[in-house]
């Protein structure tokens, strides 16, 4: 069995084990959020500098995009029965960065399942019948795929007829259905209208761990790298990790640290890891592995203590958490679609995502808002310190 | 006669000696050091209350509820330690003299200041039974408002309209205090709507539901209630919620009650505009 194929695993939801941080580093954080929200109010920017060096070529090429119809694979193997001919609801629940969407639209792809796209918040605000006709002919054609079910309503007084209206329509047994959900939206659905007893008992593609993070590092380093790759801290240029050396433990040491702070969370993960793969020594012509004449091909890895993971700072306004909970719980936003959910001007939302942009939170992609992956560990800590309602993956 | 006069003097002797064993030689009093300690304990007290609640400021909610409680009970430990340092430099302290302090002293606050001290004995009570902290808001008689600060003497509240009342401790002891929160970073919000009385409850209910689930203030792990009642001119509607925040009550109510009227009217829903007295 590869190491692609048992990397994707499906498990109740309720079963997911999210990896955690070491205990020293919780320790480090907690002093270090608690020193930010101490300093200079003033402070949006990221604290520290880091030397960029590697371009995003060579980052790339060592941490390539995940590969997701291994993970469809995955669903495929545990949905098979249903996909098989049986009948009724399935649910599947993903973390925001978990690569669930990808895996669910690549499984609707491959065996050709009818998706039904989400409605246009207008429409959401309206009831969305136009909508809930268009899914129930396709119902009564075959099983459907209900991808993204955070964008079928709107945290908004008008906005969750629709979303009653297409679970009154699973409810009454009208046809196969799949459906997704991001995990911020169903912590807040189950508080509202407690979907589980339609859609059923959610499932999850399974955080990932410290041993299949490795396992897949290891594959694409010898993939990309060359027979003589080392990978060196960038600090000391001291080596952590060789082709020649079986001796993995200086680089899983390292890996700990990156899936425990992204949650097992694929995208996270991912991100964090693109990020230690960033650096360069100050003065790579002083490195080590410079002056002893090592010339091996080198790949440089920032030190987990001098990695400048973006923080969420004491500075921000109310108004800031709103946007980042809203962008969270529908999976990303556009600006307009945030000030009619808060019932504000145009130019107060688009002043508090200025403002997170700049903080490196937020980023924007065709218009749509959303927390960007290697902040979203931060700003997850921060809204649950806040007391915001948060997912449990 | 004589030995009675003898023994009079004798007396008034001893007292006077007494009365000079009390108090160091005035002479020799070390004026600078309980100057100094005065100061010291001056500008202690001023760095607690200026420091603790600026570092609170920046804390999340539970925190900041936790570290606000210690600036009254520093502030008291400054004080007692100031007067620890000071006495023995002014009285001769020994058993005897002790007691003579404690009497003057409990007679001194007995009479001259019978209400200022129970406030402050109330003060120290309340440090011990809690029934405000700093950050709870809490209503006394007809002042509502936030804790600021709990002083020796006074509780100080501010009021939703930012004013500043300051309420003798002793008040605690004889009045019933009304505290929302206890401690805890948020407590219970309540919306009104007034209806006409004809109309569909079900529906009115549940888009009363949907409009706190909306509302970007709600704390979503405490629970969401509308209790409705009849009454003589229309229906009483009752929306209670809990904000995450709750300095942001305010904010969260009229939140509530804008987007309730909105949906509310939007469906044709009237509103009653006033009361009307019942007939007898």
């Amino acid at each position: 069995m590869s190491e692609e194929s048992q990397f994707w695993r499906v498990c109740p939801l309720g079963d997911c084990q999210v990896p955690s941080e070491p205990t020293t580093e919780a320790v480090r954080k907690g002093v270090r959020s608690l020193w930010r929200r101490l300093r200079d109010r003033r402070a949006l920017e990221p604290e520290g500098k880091i030397v960029r060096g590697a371009d995003r070529e060579t980052v790339r090429r060592f941490a390539p995009d995940w590969d997701w119809s291994k993970g469809a694979a995955a669903l495929e193997d545990s949905l098979g029965e249903w996909l098989d001919g049986g009948s009724g609801v399935r649910l599947i629940v993903g973390g925001p960065f978990s690569g669930t969407v990808a895996a669910v639209q690549t499984l609707a792809r491959e065996r050709s399942l009818e998706t039904a796209g989400a409605p246009l918040p207008d429409e959401l605000l309206e009831g969305g019948k136009k909508w809930l006709a268009g899914v129930e002919q396709q119902l009564s054609e075959g099983p459907l795929v209900v991808s993204r079910l955070e964008r079928c309503f709107l945290r908004h007084p008008d906005g969750f007829d629709c979303l009653r209206g297409l679970l009154d329509l699973l409810a009454a047994g009208r046809g196969r259905c799949l459906v997704q959900c991001q995990s911020w939206a169903w912590a807040f659905l189950q508080r509202l209208m407690a979907p589980e007893s339609v859609l059923g008992t959610p499932l999850a593609l399974a955080p990932l761990d410290r041993e299949s993070l490795s396992r897949w590092v290891l594959a694409r380093l010898a993939e990309a790298g060359s027979e003589r790759l080392v990978l060196r801290r960038a600090d000391d240029g001291e080596a952590i990790w060789s082709r020649s050396d079986a001796d993995a433990s200086g680089l899983s040491e390292m890996l700990h640290h990156v899936t425990g702070r992204g949650r097992g969370q694929a995208e996270v993960v991912l991100a964090i890891w693109r990020e230690c793969l960033g650096g360069r020594p100050e003065d790579e012509e002083k490195a080590p592995a410079a002056a002893t004449g090592d010339d091996r091909e080198t790949a440089w890895l920032t030190p987990w203590s001098r990695l400048d993971l973006p923080a969420v700072p004491s500075t921000l306004e109310r108004s800031d958490l709103f946007t980042l909970h809203a962008l969270l719980v529908h999976g990303g936003l556009r600006a307009g679609t945030l000030a009619r959910l808060f019932s504000v001007s145009a130019m107060e939302t688009n002043r508090s995502l200025a403002r997170l942009k700049s903080g490196g939170l937020v980023g924007e992609a065709d218009g749509c808002w959303q927390v960007l992956p290697l902040a979203y560990p931060a700003v997850r800590d921060h809204l649950g310190r806040e007391g915001f309602l948060r997912d449990s993956l | 006669m004589q030995n009675t006069q003898q023994s009079a003097q004798q007396s008034a002797q001893q007292a006077a000696e007494r009365a000079s064993d009390l108090l160091q030689d005035l002479g020799a009093i070390d004026y600078l050091s309980i100057v100094a300690i005065l100061l010291v304990a001056l500008v202690a007290v001023q760095l607690v209350q200026w420091i603790l609640p600026k570092v609170a400021e920046r804390l999340p909610g539970r925190l900041r509820l936790l570290l606000l409680p210690a600036v009254p009970v520093l502030r008291v430990v400054i004080v007692v330690a100031a007067l620890a340092n000071i006495v023995p430099l002014v009285v001769n302290l020994n058993q005897e003299n002790l007691l003579a302090i404690a009497g003057a002293t409990g007679l001194a606050i007995g009479f001259a200041f019978k209400d200022y001290g129970s406030s402050i004995v109330a003060g120290i009570v309340n440090l011990y039974e809690r029934a405000c902290r700093p950050g709870d808001w809490i209503k006394v008689g007809d002042a509502y408002g936030e804790v600021k600060s709990l002083g020796l003497r006074a509780i100080k509240i501010v009021t939703p309209d930012d004013t500043t009342v300051s309420i003798p401790n002793l008040k605690i002891w004889t009045e019933n205090v009304f505290n929302e929160n206890d401690g805890q970073p948020t407590h219970l919000c309540v919306a009104d709507f007034h209806l006409h009385p004809e109309h569909d409850a079900a529906w009115v209910r549940r888009k009363l539901l949907d409009v706190a689930y909306a509302s970007p203030y709600l704390r979503l792990d405490r629970p969401v209630a509308v209790i409705a009642a009849e009454k003589p001119w229309g229906t009483h509607y009752r929306l209670k919620a809990y904000p995450i925040d709750g300095r942001a009550q305010f904010q969260f109510t009229t939140d509530l009650t804008i987007r309730g009227k909105q949906s509310l009217l939007a469906r044709g829903i009237q509103l009653v505009t006033a009361p009307v007295a019942a007939a007898p």
